[in-house]
């Protein structure tokens, strides 16, 4: 902290950079660079929040609508995993400042077998969307009445998720025997083995939630009258005359694409009433914007696993002390954010009512 | 010897209170939503948002510690909220002013499924 501090070189931290005067710099000029980052990741994520703010207030309706095929428990147990990952970073953060090293290792693979979680119950969720064609604008291919069996999604869903089960475990021996002698190594497999292991489980609970969740509704047949004003016209295959941003890079579009029979005029007048004459493809906007915001958000969730692979590593190799834990702290602060953007997007994309 | 003597800890029972208010506020507003007999209409939306900034206030002081940081870092994350709004605002504001057009245009020229 002293000047005299600084004029012997011994001092230093063994991580301390050499253009920084005092590791206490070092350490409050990566928190600085880290909040810059996350504020550039606030903008980024304003683009998104932007497009649903503006489709949303131009068609309530239909959001409304489009929500109803979101599950609002898949979403509220999600939002529980990473709530209680944030509560594991910041209490990882806590043991590294008091150099309590297996706290600070259970605290960060405990963070990240909830990541797994939360991709797991991502990927059921995914699967059945794509199963029943609640997709984005361009492949927006929901019948109402159509009912899609998706008894070959859920057994998919469970060897995919007995799969996961298996690499977990793989990579967790896989670290037994590649990291035989190097500590940092062992623990790299045993995070990545955990999280795989937290996404097998993730996948499992939640194939079995939605499976059991199907048969008890298949009696009530809720979500049979959605969308019925556009589909009962039978006009599926529908020329798409747009491309929105979202779908922009995967989706090609069939210009001119035609169906034989025209339809009455005052078909087309009650489907312009219902979509202000956006056609029956519409509710897959709410889809695009769906797909793009916690597509983007997964994507976080992914790059957020790998940095902690990195921080587990080091944390093994006791590189952390009181003395020195800013990456500990500056990803744990890019894990906040990630789940400060979920706990926006839970209520706007799974809680219209 | 410590540097960061100076530092805050932040007290297990701080971290586990914020967590059990995130996970009430959680239940609150999925209730809210799912159940019947307490709607409130129009209001509804604004409730769920105020719900969720609560939730996200409670991460940035207590979770991301701003509470006890140095200000800087907090008016970085105020900022950038604030291009937020002022992003929003005017999207919306431009939205509103030509929907009734947009409007018009659609119910006019609605896009037959023949055509291209």
């Amino acid at each position: 902290m002293s000047a005299t501090a600084h004029a012997d070189e011994h001092q230093h931290h063994r991580f301390q950079a050499h253009h920084f005067e005092t590791a206490e710099q070092q350490f409050q000029a990566g928190k600085l660079g880290m909040w810059l980052f996350l504020a550039t990741e606030v903008l980024f994520f304003s683009g998104m929040f932007c497009a649903y703010a503006v489709f949303r207030a131009a068609h309530p309706e239909v959001f409304e609508k489009a929500a109803e095929f979101l599950n609002p428990t898949l979403g509220a147990a999600n939002t529980l995993v990473l709530l209680a990952s944030s509560l594991s970073v910041a209490w990882a953060v806590r043991c590294a400042q008091l150099g309590k090293q297996s706290g600070l290792l259970s605290n960060l693979i405990f963070t990240m077998v909830c990541a797994g979680i939360f991709m797991g119950v991502k990927a059921v969720e995914y699967s059945l969307k794509w199963k029943e064609g609640l997709l984005w604008r361009g492949k927006f291919t929901w019948t109402d009445g159509a009912h899609p069996d998706l008894t070959s999604t859920h057994e998919m869903l469970y060897s995919f998720g007995l799969t996961l089960a298996g690499i977990g475990a793989a990579l967790i021996v896989a670290g037994l025997i590649l990291g035989a002698k190097s500590v940092g190594t062992r623990w790299a497999f045993f995070a990545l083995g955990a999280t795989v292991l937290g996404a097998a489980g993730g996948c499992l609970i939640g194939n079995v939630y939605t499976a059991w969740e199907q048969h008890d509704e298949q009696t009530h047949g809720e979500h049979s009258e959605v969308f019925e004003d556009a589909h009962a016209l039978g006009l599926e295959e529908v020329a798409e005359e747009e491309v929105h941003a979202e779908e922009a890079e995967s989706e090609d579009v069939v210009e001119g694409q035609t169906d034989a029979e025209a339809p009455a005029a005052t078909v087309v007048q009650e489907m312009a009433a219902e979509y202000g004459g956006e056609g029956p493809k519409f509710p897959g906007v709410f889809f695009s914007i769906y797909y793009a915001m916690t597509g983007v958000h997964a994507i976080h969730i992914l790059a957020g696993i790998g940095v902690f692979v990195w921080i587990v590593s080091r944390a093994a190799r006791g590189h952390f002390e009181p003395n020195y834990y800013g990456p500990v702290e500056y990803t744990g602060l890019y894990w906040h954010l990630v789940d400060l953007i979920w706990i926006y997007l839970f209520p706007l994309l799974y809680l219209i009512r | 010897m410590s540097e960061n003597h100076h530092h805050y800890v932040a007290p297990l029972p701080v971290l586990f209170g914020t967590f059990a208010c995130l996970v009430g506020l959680t239940i609150i507003t999925v209730f809210q939503a799912t159940q019947e007999y307490a709607e409130f209409g129009r209001w509804e939306t604004p409730l769920t948002l105020s719900i969720a900034t609560v939730k996200a206030a409670l991460v940035a002081l207590f979770f991301m510690q701003l509470a006890h940081d140095k200000p800087m870092n907090g008016i970085i994350l105020i900022s950038s909220l604030l291009f937020l709004a002022l992003f929003l605002t005017f999207a919306l504001l431009d939205t509103h002013q030509y929907g009734p057009q947009v409007h018009d245009f659609l119910i006019s020229n609605p896009k037959a499924p023949d055509s291209p």
